[in-house]
């Protein structure tokens, strides 16, 4: 759905390193020295970052465009 | 003759190498730091409004985890609190409250979004999302955070790490403990030594009685 808040083996906290890796790893940095500047040295934080994938971003058109088509439907109405 | 070199000391890691200990006593150090030193995390949720596209449960379950910091000698833990009230006092828990609504655009709810009824008691980051909101979206929360353990639930440990390691030389040991924020290290590491001859003082009370 969204980033874990901690990682699930050690439960160090990695989600508000998330948005800074993706960023960087977009932009063509290579994920492995991104993660070494974020400070995750262990394999289980690290495949958090490299693994999870929000899926809310693809459940959100959905309903952008429901609440538009509602905001259209009532002006119409008016 | 007991020794204690300070290898690495930050507040988010420690490593000390303990020397002339039990090898039974420095693990009861490493395995206290893990269970018995107690932090702050939100326990009771009421969720006002949510339409959001996640569920009650999951909001609830990620507020739970993220790290609080963490005074402990300004908070006791409820079963300890002179408050015996089931719903707390301001010296066993701290309100968080959290309102936001998406207008025109998809906006990521973070963690610093959590207003705080003590300054003091915030969470460690302000960048940790907790939802996202489409236009129209909202949230609208109480959270209550309370002092607890690790042995009751993982939310409440302070470390992520807690190792022990045995050296070349017999009784002498590596202990390292990393913080996941709510405390620094170094006081992870003072306040599980003090748990454990708090046990052992009530154990000899215990004998004698």
């Amino acid at each position: 759905m969204i980033v874990p808040v901690r990682c699930f083996t050690c439960g160090n906290l990695v989600a508000d390193k998330y948005t800074e890796f993706q960023q960087r790893v977009k932009a063509g940095e290579d994920p492995k020295l991104v993660l070494d500047s974020l400070g995750l040295k262990r394999y289980c934080c690290r495949r958090i970052m490299i693994t999870s994938m929000d899926i809310v971003d693809q459940l959100m058109p959905y309903n952008e465009a429901l609440y538009r088509r509602h905001s259209e439907f009532t002006t119409e109405r008016i | 003759m007991v020794s204690i070199d300070v290898i690495e000391s930050s507040p988010s890691r420690l490593r000390v190498r303990l020397g002339g200990v039990d090898r039974a006593y420095a693990n009861a150090i490493r395995r206290i730091a893990i269970s018995e030193v107690p932090t702050m995390a939100i326990d009771d949720v009421v969720i006002l409004e949510n339409s959001s596209v996640m569920f009650d449960e999951l909001v609830s379950h990620r507020l739970g985890l993220i790290p609080l910091k963490t005074d402990l000698d300004r908070y006791n833990l409820p079963e300890d609190c002179d408050c015996k009230n089931a719903l707390g006092c301001p010296k066993c828990r701290v309100l968080l409250v959290l309102d936001a609504e998406a207008t025109d655009r998809i906006l990521t709810v973070s963690s610093g979004d959590l207003i705080s009824e003590d300054p003091e008691s915030k969470p460690v980051s302000d960048i940790i999302p907790i939802v996202k909101l489409a236009p129209g979206q909202k949230i609208k929360l109480e959270a209550y955070a309370r002092l607890g353990k690790g042995s009751e639930h993982a939310k409440w440990q302070p470390t992520s790490v807690s190792t022990l390691i045995e050296t070349a030389k017999p009784d002498e040991f590596e202990l390292c403990i990393e913080s996941v924020g709510s405390l620094s290290a170094p006081e992870i590491f003072a306040r599980a030594i003090q748990r454990i001859q708090q046990s052992l003082t009530e154990i000899a009370a215990q004998i004698k009685a």
